[in-house]
């Protein structure tokens, strides 16, 4: 089980394929799996395609401490030191995206490129655990709430219709591993309080940002579209690409299409 | 059915007896029914007793809107402004010790004598939803929760087991009307942003300051036997009084000890 030493805690890691490395970090309290459904395989192609379980997920240590954006982001770093990586083209989803541009920012000789998908620089207003998610994970309970969350945020009602069998072949590596509830809030906390809105400027790597054209659950005061147009607007050397039909899980729903774009801006 | 009008919103109340005004005010997300087991009995016996429930609680309105305990204290003035009471003793347990607080701050010409049950001026650090207590609720399921942390912080071990029909008559009442767990993490949120810290000296009514010897719930980022020890210090010439043996809800588990001390303090 490939696994490295960071300080007192243990990183859970994978490599496939050869050439030059590519970095993909998940969404919020996800581990590295999901990557194997679509984009490992294709990436792995001509790329050394590094995946990892952030902490508290999957096969990492799971500290209880406080989580931040900046340790996940200092976690990456130590992982690519200990492969010898010098440099990645780094895809951060959702929360990942924002530990991406931590990355871009602290170690910018990390990053040669940066694809933000779905994410953003920062919650305005609600830094603590939000009230309609905690709400719904005690109503719910914590399994139906991912699922269902998953669903309703990830895929439009006609996609989800039409493709039941992929939603729950998602759903099955998702749920699979799915974290104790305790770090799920903490990676929520992490992802609430991460706040680079006033460094973008300070982002120099090219940088392809990504967002379904339906991207716009109200979670809490700002949605994924709105916050990809903040990062658009910000980063200096970025491009905007919105995505049609498409919601928070295109990585899944459509991969064909992310990867052509994604393809399409490593070669630029 | 008694209520009065704040706006949109609807404050339900009751008053009981005869007398000087004695209002009381509930712990977090709590209506006004769990007085009616002790303390209405004892005290209408010579006052006019007011017990109200909180927006959020109860039979009164549940706007879903951010809550504050400045919120709670206009709520309770209108209250004492339908009733007429120009004058109260004022007693507030937990987070309706803080409101409290407020109402002897912002409107001092009604709070004659204040007591603060087990109170707070503040959780410094610690304003949004706390992780600990989240987790348990979703792990837990929420009436199990309020259960069982009531149990937990509420009373010693050895009256629980030797009292189980008296703890389980106190969560008839307090389980009976449970209100929806939106309003109840709203209350949460009112009571961890409340900070009257820096006010306290300004709390110039004769106040009491009560807390129970064993109330160091360790999940709490303050317990009340300390916040209580601040109170009692920054209020100008605040009495202060441990009940011996007690935890959290000694209004429930010994009414007669808790009072004779407020009969005390109310006859100086």
């Amino acid at each position: 089980m490939p696994k490295v030493r960071l300080n007192d805690i243990e990183i859970y890691y994978e490599e496939h394929g050869r050439g030059r490395p590519m970095l993909f970090l998940s969404e919020t309290a996800c581990d590295g799996e999901v990557w194997k459904i679509h984009q490992v395989p294709e990436f792995s192609r001509d790329h050394r395609v590094i995946i990892h379980d952030y902490r508290g997920t999957g096969q990492s240590s799971k500290p209880s401490i406080d989580y931040t954006t900046r340790i996940f982001a200092d976690d990456v770093v130590a992982l690519m030191d200990c492969l010898d990586a010098e440099d990645a083209i780094v895809v951060g989803h959702s929360m990942g995206g924002r530990v991406a541009q931590l990355l871009a920012l602290d170690h910018p000789k990390k990053v040669r490129k940066l694809v933000l998908a779905s994410t953003g620089a920062h919650y305005p207003q609600t830094k603590g655990l939000p009230l309609k998610i905690c709400q719904e994970m005690i109503e719910w309970g914590y399994e139906k709430y991912e699922r269902d969350h998953t669903i309703l945020v990830g895929w439009t009602e006609d996609y989800v219709k039409q493709h039941p069998e992929k939603i729950e072949n998602y759903l099955k590596v998702r749920m699979h591993n799915l974290c104790p509830v305790e770090f799920y809030l903490r990676h929520l906390l992490a992802r609430q309080s991460h706040d680079t809105s006033q460094r973008l400027k300070d982002i120099k790597q090219p940088t392809l940002i990504l967002v379904g054209e339906g991207d716009q659950n109200m979670t809490s005061e700002i949605n994924h579209r709105m916050s990809s147009e903040i990062l658009a607007r910000g980063i200096p050397n970025s491009k905007l690409v919105v995505l049609p039909n498409e919601r928070h899980s295109y990585f899944f729903s459509n991969p064909g299409k992310a990867h052509r774009l994604i393809r399409e801006f490593i070669r630029e | 059915m008694p209520t009065v009008r704040v706006n949109d919103d609807e404050i339900f109340y009751e008053a009981h007896g005869r007398g000087r005004s004695f209002v009381f005010f509930s712990e977090t997300a709590c209506d006004g029914e769990i007085w009616k087991r002790y303390q209405v009995p004892e005290f209408s016996k010579d006052h006019l007793v007011i017990i109200h429930d909180y927006r959020g609680t109860g039979q009164s309105s549940k706007p879903s809107i951010d809550y504050t305990t400045r919120m709670f204290c206009d709520d309770a003035a209108a209250v004492l402004e339908e009733l007429k009471v120009r004058e109260a003793v004022v007693l507030g347990h937990s987070m309706g010790g803080r409101v409290a607080q407020l109402l002897a701050l912002e409107y001092p010409e009604r709070v004659g004598q204040l007591i603060l049950a087990s109170t707070g001026a503040a959780f410094p650090g610690a304003t949004g939803l706390p992780l600990t207590m989240i987790k348990e609720m979703i792990e837990w399921g929420y009436p199990k929760y309020v259960r069982e942390h009531t149990v937990q912080v509420g009373f010693t071990e050895q009256f629980v087991t030797t009292h189980a029909d008296r703890v389980d008559e106190f969560f008839r009442t307090r389980l009976a009307n449970l209100c929806p767990v939106e309003f109840y993490l709203r209350h949460v949120l009112a009571r961890q942003s409340h900070d009257t810290r820096d006010r306290l000296k300004e709390i110039k009514v004769p106040t009491l300051v009560m807390v129970g010897e064993h109330e160091g719930d360790p999940n709490l980022a303050m317990t009340h036997r300390a916040s209580s020890e601040l109170l009692a210090k920054a209020i100008p010439g605040a009495q202060f009084v441990v009940l011996p043996g007690q935890k959290h809800n000694y209004f429930a588990s010994a009414p007669e000890a808790a009072h004779r001390v407020i009969r005390d303090f109310l006859c100086q």
